[in-house]
Order: C-alpha cells, then sequence, then structure tokens
C-alpha cells in the first residue's frame, strides 16, 4: 500500500513536470524563439569577389587584395584633438578632409562610425595599432590591384573605392564584374563564431571574369614601343590601335598619355574623361561636304561598340554632323579592311564564371555587306583615299589629316593607317596610329608603324 | 523478467546519457579552454560509467546484510570524507564539493547519499525508536547539515531530506506523528539556514520573476527557459542546440536536461520520463517482494533519492522550483557521481537477485 503511494506521488511530480515543460514549448514557444533569435541570430549581407579581367590569352591584368582602413567611433574617442593630430601625422585623411573638418565631425558624435581613411599601407598600420589610439578602429576591405600598372591603362580602366568600376572595361562590364552579394544567415556561439550546422548561404555567386581579346605581349611591346618614342620625340597625345580585321577583335589599344589605375586620382581628370580616341574631329574637306552619307552607313557608324563607351563620359557625336571621333573613323577603316564588309570592333570575347565555365560568348554583332561603290564613296569621303578597285590591294597605307574642332586653339592631328587585307591568306592585320604632334608626325608614324608590323 | 527489465531501463538511461555528455561537452564547455581537448569530460564520463558498471555487478553480488552490518561504520567514514571538503576539498564556481585525489576528484556528497540511505534503512527498519534513537538521528542531520550548508550543497541537502521522508514514509515506524514533527525540525532548520545565505532570497526572487533581470542574476534560468521552449515540440534535432554554446552555463551538469529538451523535444522528454518511472516501478517491486525490512526500505531509498534528484534538476531547469544545483542521474556529466548511482543499482539488482531465491 505504501509504495502504492510512493507510485502515485512520482508519477504525479513527473506528469507536472511534463506539462510545465509542454506548457513551455507550446505556450511561450514563440517569445523563447525571439529571445533566442535576437542573443545568437545573425544575418549578414556578403560582397562577393570581384571578377577578374584577362588578356586573351589567360594573364589576369587585375586582382583584388585586402587592405586595412581606419574608422573613428566618437562615442569612444577621449581626446578628439591629440588623437586626430597623431593620425595626422600617419595618414591622408578620407575625402581629402582636413583636420579640423573631421574634429568637428567626430565631436558632433551623431553616429558610430566615420572614416578616418581608407585602405592605407600595411606598414603604417602597424605603427598605428602599436599606438592603441582609443576610440580608433580597423577594418578590412577590398581594393582593386592592377599588376600591370600603366600598360592598357585605358582600357581596363579602374575601380573606385567602393571596388565599383568607373572607367575602361571595369566600368562597361561592372554588371558581370561585381558580383552578386549573397545574405549569410547562422547562429552565432557566445564567443561570436558561426555553429557550423546552422549555416545558410543563399546564393554564392562570384564576379564573373572578363576575358578580353586583347593580346597581352603585343599589347606591352606596343606600349614599349609608343613610350620609346615619346622618349625620342617628345609628343604627348596620340594613340595605337592593332585590330583584327576579320574577327573585329582589337588586340592592342594604347592611349597616351596613360596612368596608373592603382593611383589614378593622381593623374589630371581629362587624361581618362577625354582620351584622344574620344576627341571630335573635323575629318570631311570642303570639296565632299555635300555629299549625303547614306543611311545605312549612319547606322552602322552610329552603332555604339565596346570602344566607344570605355569612359562613362558622353563622348559620343552623332555622325550627321561633319565631326566624327577616331573611334568612329576607326570603323570606317574596319569596313574598308574587310572589302566592304562591315564586322563590329569588339573588345571583350567572352564572360567565364568562377569555376572557368564559359557564360557568355560575344560574337561581332554587325555583319553588314556593302556595295564596293559604297565603300569606295566613303573611304574617298571619309579616309580621304581614292581607290577604284579594292580587290586589287593586299596592303594599304595612307595618312589623313584631322583638325580638332573640341577646343578654341586649331588643332592639327594626324591619322594613319596600314592594313593587310583580308584577302591574302597571311594572317590580316591593320595597324591605326594618331597623333598630335603635325611637325614630324610623319616620321615618327612610319617608326611606329614599322616597329608594330615587325613585332606582329 | 524484472530483472530483465530493470536492466534494460538502466541500459536506455545510460545511452541517453552517453548521447547527452558528448552533445553537451564536445561543442563549448570549459575542457574547450582548460585542457584545449573536445573530448576531456566525455571520455571521462565514459571511463566513470566503465567503473560503475563494473561496482555495479559486483553490488549485485553482495548480500545486503554485510551492508546492513557495517551501516554505522560506512556513515561515519562518509560524515569523515564530507568534513574533510570544508578544509582539504578544491572549491569551483563559489562551492567546494570535491576532494582531489590526483588522478580522480570525488565527490564526498554522492557517498554520503548512499551511506545514509543504508544507515536509514537500518535505522528505520527497527519496530520501535526510543528517544535516544531519535536524538541520535537528530544531532547526524545537524552536524551533515551543517557541512552541507557550508560547502555550500543545498541539492545533497535537499534530496536526502526528501529521501528520509520518504524512508519514514514507508518504514512501520512513519505514523504522521513523527513525519510531522521530522518535518517540523526540518522546515525550521531551513528557514533559519536559509536567512543565513542571501543568495537563497535572491533565488527565490529570481524564481517569481526570471525575466527581471535577464542579464544578471536571472541569465541562467531565462537562457535554460530559451533551451527548452525555443526548438518547440520537435526540438532541434540531437546535437543541434544552439544554448549550449556558451549561452547556458553548467549545460553539461546541472542543465544538461535543458539541452536535452532542445535537442530531442518533448518526445525525448516523454521517453526519459517513462524510463524514470519504469526505474520507479522497478523499484516498488522489488521492495513489495523483498523478505525483511531493511531490504525494502534500503531499495526504497535507493529508488527514491534517484527520483529526487531527477525531479529537483528537472523542476529547477523548467523554473517550477528555484535553481537547486544537482546534476540529472545518468543523464548530466557528472564525474564520479555516476558511480554512486550505479552502485545503487548494482544494490537494487543484488535485493533482487535474494528475492528470487
Amino acid at each position: 500500500m505504501r509504495n502504492r503511494k510512493l507510485l502515485i506521488l512520482f508519477s504525479t511530480l513527473f506528469l507536472i513536470l511534463f506539462l510545465r515543460i509542454l506548457y513551455i514549448q507550446m505556450l511561450q514557444h514563440n517569445k523563447l524563439h525571439n529571445l533566442q533569435k535576437k542573443q545568437s541570430y545573425v544575418k549578414e549581407i556578403i560582397q562577393t569577389k570581384r571578377g577578374d579581367i584577362f588578356d586573351r590569352n589567360g594573364i589576369k591584368l587585375t586582382d583584388t587584395i585586402m587592405k586595412t582602413s581606419i574608422y573613428a567611433n566618437p562615442k569612444m574617442i577621449k581626446n578628439t584633438e591629440k588623437t586626430i593630430d597623431t593620425l595626422s601625422k600617419y595618414v591622408e585623411f578620407y575625402f581629402g578632409r582636413s583636420k579640423e573638418n573631421i574634429i568637428k565631425k567626430i565631436n558632433e558624435k551623431d553616429s558610430n562610425f566615420i572614416w578616418i581613411a581608407r585602405q592605407v599601407d600595411d606598414k603604417t598600420i602597424k605603427k598605428l595599432r602599436e599606438l592603441k589610439l582609443q576610440g580608433i578602429g580597423f577594418i578590412k576591405e577590398p581594393k582593386r590591384y592592377y599588376p600591370y600598372k600603366q600598360i592598357a591603362s585605358h582600357l581596363i580602366g579602374f575601380c573606385g573605392i567602393d571596388v565599383q568600376g568607373l572607367y575602361g572595361i571595369e566600368y562597361l562590364y561592372e554588371n558581370y564584374l561585381k558580383g552578386i552579394p549573397y545574405i549569410k544567415t547562422y547562429y552565432r556561439t557566445i564567443s561570436n563564431k558561426p555553429i557550423p550546422w546552422s549555416i545558410k548561404i543563399n546564393k554564392d555567386e562570384k564576379g564573373r571574369n572578363i576575358i578580353t581579346t586583347i593580346d597581352f605581349k603585343l599589347q606591352k611591346e606596343v606600349e614599349e614601343i609608343l613610350d620609346s618614342s615619346i622618349k625620342k620625340h617628345s609628343w604627348k597625345k596620340g594613340c595605337a590601335i592593332v585590330f583584327e580585321p576579320k574577327t573585329g577583335e582589337i588586340l592592342a589599344l594604347s592611349i597616351r598619355p596613360n596612368f596608373d589605375p592603382n593611383n589614378f586620382l593622381k593623374y589630371p581628370k581629362e587624361i581618362w574623361e577625354k582620351p584622344i580616341i574620344y576627341e571630335k574631329f573635323e575629318v570631311i574637306n570642303r570639296k565632299t561636304k555635300h555629299l549625303q552619307l547614306e543611311d545605312l552607313f549612319k547606322k552602322i557608324i552610329n552603332y555604339k561598340t565596346d570602344i566607344d563607351k570605355l569612359s562613362p563620359e558622353e563622348n559620343y557625336i552623332s555622325p550627321s554632323t561633319e565631326y566624327f571621333t577616331p573611334t568612329q573613323i576607326f570603323k570606317v577603316i574596319s569596313i574598308l579592311a574587310n572589302r566592304g564588309k562591315y564586322i563590329e570592333p569588339t573588345l571583350v570575347k567572352e564572360v567565364r564564371d568562377s569555376k572557368w565555365r564559359i557564360i557568355k560568348n560575344f560574337k561581332p554583332k554587325q555583319i553588314k555587306e556593302l556595295s564596293e561603290e559604297f565603300t569606295t564613296k566613303i573611304t574617298n569621303i571619309l579616309l580621304g583615299i581614292n581607290i577604284e578597285n579594292i580587290a586589287k590591294y593586299e596592303e594599304l597605307f595612307f595618312e589623313k589629316n584631322m583638325y580638332s574642332v573640341n577646343k578654341e586653339k586649331y588643332k592639327e592631328v594626324k591619322l594613319y593607317s596600314y592594313m593587310r587585307l583580308t584577302k591574302s591568306k597571311k594572317p590580316e592585320y591593320a595597324i591605326i596610329f594618331i597623333i598630335e604632334h603635325p611637325s614630324s608626325a610623319d616620321n615618327i608614324a612610319r617608326e611606329i608603324i614599322s616597329q608594330i608590323k615587325e613585332i606582329r | 523478467m524484472l530483472k530483465n527489465k530493470l536492466f534494460l531501463i538502466i541500459l536506455g538511461l545510460i545511452i541517453l546519457g552517453i548521447l547527452t555528455v558528448y552533445s553537451t561537452t564536445t561543442s563549448y564547455c570549459e575542457c574547450c579552454y582548460y585542457f584545449d581537448n573536445k573530448l576531456y569530460f566525455f571520455k571521462k564520463h565514459l571511463v566513470y560509467l566503465a567503473i560503475g558498471i563494473v561496482l555495479m555487478s559486483l553490488f549485485s553480488k553482495i548480500d545486503y546484510n554485510i551492508l546492513k552490518r557495517f551501516s554505522n561504520w560506512i556513515l561515519i567514514f562518509s560524515i569523515i570524507l564530507l568534513a574533510l571538503t570544508l578544509n582539504f576539498g578544491f572549491s569551483y564556481k563559489g562551492a567546494s564539493r570535491w576532494l582531489n585525489f590526483g588522478l580522480f576528484s570525488f565527490r564526498p556528497g554522492d557517498f554520503f547519499k548512499l551511506a545514509i540511505i543504508i544507515f536509514l534503512a537500518n535505522f528505520l527498519s527497527k519496530d520501535k525508536l526510543n528517544f535516544r534513537n531519535h536524538l541520535l538521528f537528530f544531532l547526524i542531520f545537524i552536524f551533515t547539515s551543517i557541512i552541507l550548508f557550508r560547502q555550500p550543497d543545498i541539492g545533497t541537502f535537499l534530496i536526502i531530506s526528501l529521501t528520509f521522508f520518504t524512508i519514514l514514509l514507508s518504514s512501520k515506524i512513519g505514523n504522521w506523528k513523527t513525519i510531522l514533527s521530522y518535518f517540523i525540525i526540518f522546515i525550521s532548520f531551513i528557514v533559519i539556514l536559509f536567512n543565513e545565505r542571501a543568495y537563497a532570497g535572491k533565488r527565490i526572487n529570481v524564481f517569481l520573476n526570471p525575466y527581471q533581470d535577464t542579464r544578471g542574476i536571472g541569465y541562467q534560468t531565462v537562457q535554460s527557459l530559451i533551451a527548452i521552449g525555443s526548438q518547440g515540440l520537435s526540438g532541434a534535432g540531437f546535437n543541434r542546440s544552439i544554448q549550449k554554446w556558451g549561452y547556458l552555463p553548467q549545460a553539461h551538469t546541472d542543465f544538461a536536461f535543458s539541452i536535452f529538451c532542445e535537442e530531442l523535444g518533448i518526445i525525448g522528454v516523454l521517453f526519459l520520463f517513462l524510463l524514470y518511472l519504469g526505474f520507479l516501478n522497478c523499484g516498488i517491486k522489488i521492495a513489495e517482494e523483498s523478505k525483511d525490512n531493511f531490504a525494502k526500505l534500503l531499495v526504497t531509498g535507493i529508488t527514491a533519492q534517484i527520483l529526487w534528484q531527477a525531479v529537483i534538476n528537472i523542476a529547477s531547469a523548467t523554473n517550477t522550483i528555484p535553481i537547486i544545483a544537482t546534476s540529472l542521474p545518468f543523464i548530466s556529466y557528472s564525474g564520479s557521481s555516476i558511480v554512486f548511482t550505479l552502485i545503487g543499482v548494482g544494490i537494487l539488482m543484488g535485493a533482487e537477485k535474494l528475492n528470487e531465491k
């Protein structure tokens, strides 16, 4: 009997406890689940690694490295003046702010975060860390790095401080290169580490890689030829393009003056805002001015290709006027080289993902057959060369004067072109050289074109 | 039949214990920091379990009359060890409950819990108690309670007291007058001792309103409730607790039940409760079938003690009572405690064998 009491006693106790647990798990579940989420659930938006730009043979032309930036937490800083004064000895303030401006911003204390300096070199960071300044923090962030510096700088372009493409292929193919930010959620341990099984990633799409048509070896040699010519003849502004008319692929494109995209802010803006290929020139002489350009030709020349869009600045001008940019003339040369067939000049061959699988293949967009009569006419008008029958030619070399209408000051620019026409079985290519140095332009151009011909 | 049933229940509890200790000690607990070895506590648990199983089978072969004969000496020895903790015990989180013997540490409280049952079974199995007997018992009670409160180890004190009342209730001398007078002594003792300890009052405050200070004094209770309730009835699944990653202090010892709930949900709880009640049922049957009074009370005492410990632990974790530190028998990592629990089970099995003869 007494033992039955024991059975009842403990059964009742366990029943009470069971009901208590049911109450907690059913009726308090939402409240407790929210409390747990509040203390240990983490949601992070993660920027994926930016894709890279490659030459046609797979040589990597860009890289993304991690750099340390410095920020201040105004609520933690004790002696603002002294701290900022110390920092000013080591770094240049973000956005070119003055010491006073930063101190003022910190004293306003309306946020927990103020940038002090971005992407600072490692040596300085090491020294600053040793100083243990109160309220000053360090944060790692990605920075775009261009290992070949000036080489193909106008083509590759550059990225801003937040790794967003601002110029060149970096700007033009931003959507492919940037990668899609993804959301990572997990429960963290008390020491802030993710609990492995709880990690959930919704999408992991790294930036895509851009494979250009550029032949890096050739590009490098063209750059060296231009550099040595500048050294010898001290000219300043010019451009050399090597391309394959039958495919439209640009193999090398070198513009002077150029810049180091790693430190693009140190150069005057005009270098990339208005490179010579986007300048406006008068090319039609007075005699031919009255001739009307055909609609088809207008359409072709008006079509924006990669080479027209490297800069975000509005450089394009309508061909209905009598002014043209070198990139438009370039299309005419391409038509001529292809004996009347228009193949669009391209800069990018394909887009590949981080596992090197092809995502997109770029084929020349427009292929239009133009009549021989028409080709003769437009080359006559725009290039000033009179060719009766293009089929006769294997090689062609010509020069063309262009008159800058961009500035008040009258400026003469010369365009030289050498090409092997596509009938030949040898590798067909064309070289265009533009120079703003009329006094000894002929010598310079002949020297440069013959040097490029040798390496080609 | 009963023998197999008891064996299977104990096996079930041991397996649940191994899983819980694995889950709670290999993720985040002191061992990762102090010993730089994730499996430190798990391996230790397995070693204690092995020792316990060996001793369990040894005690299942011993005639309990030997225990009866030495019951006074066993108690005296256990009290000496218990008293030693006050001077020689090592302190952990403010409590000095352990004696360190180099290779292993040992909690005299666990030994004392078993020794007092053997003593009480012998003491209360008599047909009548005179005043001298009562006085002797009262002195033992006062002395050991003071030691337990000094350590402090309120959990052991409470379990022993409740076990005493359970044995008293089952004994022949357990009439309502005796029970009431002992109950009055017990309550007044608790009131006097609790008044001396400031933290007892605080614990009652937390019990009444755990969400008042979730980052301070109510932290452990709230974290335990989060563990029990956050994953709902289904539980997160084995080894998928979030609370064990440093949020719930003592997740592998006193609060292992909360993690058990978080991972295995209501089904796991139901299974565990059925195992405990199955164990109770076996204990009651063995007691009923026992031929002499000492064996009846010994078996009742051992069974009741294990169950009281489970009830107190689960009630603390679910905030049904204020927090009282004690491990969950078979389930928590409890060091040497599991050895004495298994010795107790061995004595039960021994009594069962004698019944069969």
